[in-house]
């Protein structure tokens, strides 16, 4: 296989680790080994950019006389090549015979002087208050200093640049000019001012070859005014058309010499393998700009063009080159084509530190994904470009795919597909792919959504509808076992059991074998049932892939608490809707029983109280079962009858038949033998007894006898205290009902007023639940604090506390 | 203001001191309701305003415990609606043009028959309508079929325009409320008190008449308050600068925000179920444009509002 290495040679420096991407004016004369000191090797490194071009053509109008003009300021932001170009500049005019030889070597056909006077300075180096000081000494007119009143005239400079060739190079003009105090050196500002001015002013003049070359961000408005009042020429360093010939001629030796059949050999390997979905619009051109930008991938260079472009302080140029060398050094040897994922991501760590960072903690989440790293970082480089704010799909397969090495688009594709959910910080934008500083909770769960069984779905349901919609009163039909005991239950059906035949068929299995078959109220769904609703199946999945998420993931906002608690707020409120009819049983033609479905609202006492029969017919029932028993109907086998038999009405309890009783006796419609065979024809008992026996009036002994009967007193018993009307009172019946109130509030003394407004004065309360979700995390001290300040009452105490622990690692 | 001794020994007396006061605030808008319309509201409100003034300084509990416990409590009328029966809810109708209904009613033949009826707490639109959808849906009355329709009003929006079927056994009229929200402080006055009265007429009359049910039920979520100089109580300024910071243009403010036990204390506000209500006729101006009929606290001819039956 073809390598880069097989084809281009980078450059020394770039090999040997030692890139250097600041050149720096104050350098110029220094004693180390600097590309800045070294006309040779700086002009070797250097592309002839349009710019620079354009600066040459100026300088060689100025000295033919073609223009007055002389003063030149180099403009652009950080890192554009500013400085690069000054020095540039400083060595074409300072060594004429090296110049020479680059010019004719770029084509460039100006004649420069031979022996111009040159001077450089950089306020990086000269901390003065006076800038023409350094300037006059480095000219060798130090003698003209003495003589400068408040600031050099234009006849003192006329006088110093005299009638040669002279040219002055001045970088970082504005740190020095900035560092002056606007209110205290307002003197010196001025003086300085002044002296700019008439700088600029000798190097307009046509019978002075004055050379002013300046380097200007353009952020100080004072020295803007000042330079503006000649008009200099303004030649903006940062524009772009030449970037890539700048990158490559930089970072390579002999880039122009590229062996273009080995080129196109790599690149048609690509071409080849670049299909759907790699969107390409032109593959003539695309394979042309591959060509061009080779051994860069042409999406390489123009993301990291548009990532370092986008702000000022991101080092232009001068930061994509860093990058690029370190990436040439590490895959020169190893590689046909550099594309965005051989980028060091580190390097962007200066542009959004907290970004690269949630890269590498989602690194470890897509490890078994073959190329999950390489799709990461692709999608960081394009979400760091501000132009382009995520990846599409092509952009990720142009990114990483390397046919040449043996990839294979398909296998690619599939990683794309399967990581996202997988890392929590990679979102989705329509077709757009790209890291947030925020947690992905939507793709996070519904990976996880996979994960969750129709069973575990299942079961969630009936928990959520026994729990929050039933308030545990019920017990769910096929998820937990049915007693079959005397007590009163209520049974939940989840899914629908039909009408008619479908109907009496579930009913049948499920009465099959149970003896107390009248104490279950069944509650069907009204709709086809809660475990068929699309809607609430898909909900319960959400919750549940969210409640697996939350030991997994680091949720500091509680936003999958908060989604679980909403969606299990709409999940109720949808099952509530479901809900319901219960089933009744109507006799007909004697024996036959069947089925009635009455509606009901989803509140568990409306239902239980809907389920119950009217006492007037439990007291009809009575009668009936009393009527020809002339031994009497023991009450307790009455009871057990009612609630074995489903062609009794339906009772909530024994008090229904009691109280029945009572009324029937009351009514004289029956009569009742208590303990020791005591008659109650008009006198009533003053408890029920199961043991007690219940009478048709017809089957009664006769008054008399009662009477001698209860005059008896036998042996060893003791002999009743004589009652009186007023003492004989009917038992006392729970007159009461359970309520329960929900109250919510952020102070006890909303709680309070809630509780003051909603209560009656004798109300009694038997217990209170009290929720605090508090609004910010406690320590564990704090929240000691809060319960011991907890009220002390007599009583059972429960409690749950939620906390969050770290991992053990 | 002379008040009978009866009234003030009826009030004592009685545990639920409700229906003496709603029976002479009654009295007092019955007095005027033969003068023109102008005349009722301005003598009406100067009546009831001086009634209120006693009641606030005499039997403060009254709307510090017993009006907002009889708002929060007493079941909503839809809770014993039957089949044949059709509720009409006019948003924003109070005793003054209940009484006034009542009245054009009994000229045109029909015996209708008015009863005290509550506003929720605070005495809003939104909080009557959860009122009274919590009340139905608790209910265990036979009226479950009809319940399940509640909620789903017809709603007359044009009173030029009553689109109704007949057969709509709850219907929503968004007047007269809407008419009285555009009587603002600094706008053009674009409706006045009698006009919105007239519309009001007009869309019971129509109801009454296009409706199918035997019987009409006419009720309301809530009445209002008079903002104008004289039918309003004023404020020291320190009091107001803290109420117009904390309520704004609105007369109540859930407990959660804010605590205003110092207002409670002055006894300009109560706090009742998680609530700040303003009592009584206490208001005060706020910057811009505002309504000069307000509601949403705790006064009589807020939170009482009429209920009129009709038979057909």
């Amino acid at each position: 296989m073809i390598l880069i290495k097989d084809i281009i040679k980078p450059r020394r420096e770039i090999l040997e680790g030692k890139f250097q991407g600041v050149i720096q004016s104050h350098k110029v004369d220094s004693k180390e080994k600097r590309l800045e000191s070294n006309s040779q090797d700086l002009l070797s490194v250097t592309y002839v950019s349009s710019a620079l071009k354009r600066v040459l053509e100026r300088v060689n109008e100025k000295l033919t006389g073609a223009s007055n003009q002389g003063a030149i300021l180099l403009i652009g932001p950080y890192g554009a090549g500013k400085t690069h170009g000054l020095i540039t500049l400083y060595h074409l005019l300072k060594e004429p015979k090296i110049a020479k030889n680059w010019l004719r070597n770029w084509k460039i056909d100006i004649a420069l002087p031979s022996s111009p006077k040159t001077c450089i300075i950089s306020t990086r180096r000269y901390d003065v208050d006076f800038l023409w000081e350094p300037i006059f000494s480095k000219l060798s007119r130090k003698d003209i200093l003495p003589k400068i009143k408040r600031f050099p005239t234009i006849d003192q400079i006329e006088e110093i640049v005299g009638d040669e060739t002279c040219a002055i190079f001045i970088d970082e003009i504005e740190n020095w000019y900035g560092s002056f105090d606007a209110e205290k050196q307002a003197d010196l500002i001025e003086r300085n001012e002044t002296f700019f001015e008439h700088l600029f002013e000798v190097a307009n003049d046509p019978n002075r070859k004055l050379l002013v070359f300046l380097t200007f961000l353009e952020e100080k408005e004072g020295l803007k005014k000042v330079f503006n009042r000649t008009k200099p020429v303004r030649i903006d360093v940062s524009v772009t058309e030449d970037r890539e010939k700048i990158v490559l001629h930089r970072l390579f030796e002999d880039a122009d010499k590229k062996d273009l059949e080995k080129i196109e050999e790599v690149v048609q390997g690509y071409m080849e393998k670049y299909t759907e979905p790699i969107h390409i619009e032109n593959p003539y051109n695309y394979k042309q700009r591959m060509t061009e930008t080779y051994p860069f991938h042409p999406l390489l260079l123009e993301t990291l063009t548009q990532v370092y472009e986008a702000a000022t302080e991101r080092q232009d140029i001068r930061g994509m080159m860093n990058v690029l060398a370190d990436m040439i050094k590490d895959n020169y040897d190893k590689k046909d084509l550099l594309l965005i994922s051989h980028l060091d991501e580190n390097a962007f760590r200066g542009i959004d530190l907290r970004l690269v960072e949630k890269y590498n903690y989602d690194l470890k989440r897509v490890s078994e994904l073959a190329y999950g790293a390489d799709i990461l970082k692709s999608i960081l480089v394009f979400t760091l470009n501000d132009k382009t704010i995520g990846a599409t799909e092509s952009d990720v397969l142009l990114s990483v795919f390397s046919p040449n090495q043996g990839q294979a688009l398909n296998a690619l594709m599939m990683d794309l597909e399967n990581i996202y959910g997988k890392p929590h910080y990679l979102h989705k934008e329509g077709d757009l792919y790209l890291f947030r500083h925020d947690l992905n909770i939507f793709a996070l769960m519904e990976k996880e959504k996979k994960n969750i069984t129709n069973e575990v779905i299942k079961n969630k349901i009936a928990e959520i509808t026994k729990r929050d919609v039933f308030e545990n009163r019920v017990l769910i039909y096929g998820f937990e076992s049915i007693p079959d005991d005397s007590k009163i239950k209520m049974i939940l059906i989840l899914e629908s059991w039909g009408e008619n035949d479908s109907l009496k068929d579930n009913l049948t299995t499920f009465y099959r074998g149970k003896s107390w078959q009248n104490t279950y109220i069944i509650i069907l769904p009204s709709t086809d049932g809660v475990l068929s609703s699309y809607e609430i199946t898909e909900k319960t999945r959400r919750i549940l892939a969210a409640e697996n998420l939350l030991g997994q993931v680091e949720d500091k906002e509680r936003k999958i608490q908060k989604l679980v608690a909403e969606e299990r707020g709409q999940i109720v409120d949808k099952i509530k809707a479901s809900y319901g009819r219960i089933v009744k049983w109507v006799a007909r033609e004697k024996e036959l029983l069947v089925p009635r479905l009455i509606n009901v609202s989803c509140d568990i006492s409306a239902i239980r109280e809907k389920a119950g029969s009217d006492p007037s017919l439990v007291a009809d029932y009575i009668l009936q079962e009393i009527k020809e028993e002339a031994q009497g109907v023991r009450l307790e086998i009455l009871i057990n009858d009612f609630k074995k038999l489903r062609k009794f009405p339906f009772i909530l309890d024994d008090e229904a038949i009691f109280s029945a009783i009572r009324n029937l006796h009351r009514d004289k419609r029956l009569v009742i033998q208590g303990d020791r065979g005591k008659w109650y024809i008009t006198e009533i008992p003053k408890s029920l007894e199961f043991g007690f026996v219940i009478f048709d009036p017809k089957y009664a002994p006769p008054e008399e006898t009662i009477e001698k009967e209860g005059d008896k007193i036998r042996e060893g018993e003791e002999i009743p205290e004589e009652k009186t009307d007023q003492e004989v009172k009917p038992p006392e019946v729970e007159r009461r009902e359970k309520k329960q109130l929900s109250l919510r509030g952020n102070s006890p003394r909303v709680i309070l007023s809630n509780i003051e407004a909603r209560t009656q004065s004798k109300d009694l309360f038997s217990g209170i639940d009290i929720k605090y979700q508090f609004a910010r995390e406690l320590s564990k001290q704090e929240i000691m604090k809060f319960i011991k300040q907890l009220p002390q009452e007599e009583g059972e105490i429960e409690g749950e506390v939620e906390l969050w622990r770290e991992h053990e690692d | 203001m002379k008040i009978e001794n009866t009234f003030i020994k009826s009030v004592l007396r009685e545990a639920n001191p409700i229906p003496h006061i709603w029976q002479h605030l009654c009295d007092i808008w019955h007095k005027h309701v033969t003068e023109d319309l102008k005349d009722y509201y301005y003598h009406g409100e100067e009546e009831a305003f001086l009634f209120e003034d006693f009641l606030l300084k005499a039997y403060d509990e009254f709307f510090s415990k017993e009006l907002p416990r009889a708002c929060l409590n007493t079941p909503s009328p839809f809770q014993s609606a039957s089949h044949d029966s059709c509720f009409v809810v006019m948003d924003g109708m109070s005793i003054r043009e209940g009484i006034l209904i009542c009245e054009a009613l009994k000229k045109e033949g029909f015996t209708p028959r008015m009863r005290c009826s509550f506003s929720a707490i605070p005495s809003d639109t939104q909080s009557f309508r959860e009122k009274m959808k919590s009340d139905v849906a608790n209910s265990s009355l036979p009226a479950a079929s009809f319940t399940t329709r509640i909620g789903k009003f017809a709603e007359i929006n044009n009173p030029k325009k009553i689109m109704i079927s007949g057969k709509e056994k709850c219907i929503w009229s968004h007047f007269p409320d809407v008419m009285l929200d555009k009587i603002q402080v600094g706008h053009t006055v674009i409706s006045d008190l009698e006009n919105m009265y007239r519309t009001s007429e007009q869309i019971v009359f129509e109801l009454v008449r296009k409706a199918h049910a035997k019987k009409i039920i006419i009720l309301s979520d809530h009445g209002y308050i008079r903002f104008e100089s004289g039918f309003s109580f004023s404020l020291p300024e320190a009091s107001r600068k803290k109420l117009r910071e904390t309520f704004a243009s609105s007369r109540f403010t859930t407990m959660n925000t804010t605590d205003l036990s110092e207002l409670v204390g002055d006894g300009y506000i109560t706090e009742f179920s998680g609530y700040y209500l303003v009592k009584s006729r206490y208001v005060w101006p706020v910057p811009g444009k505002y309504s000069i009929y307000l509601h949403g606290g705790i006064s009589l001819m807020e939170c009482l509002t009429p209920l009129i039956e009709v038979e057909k």
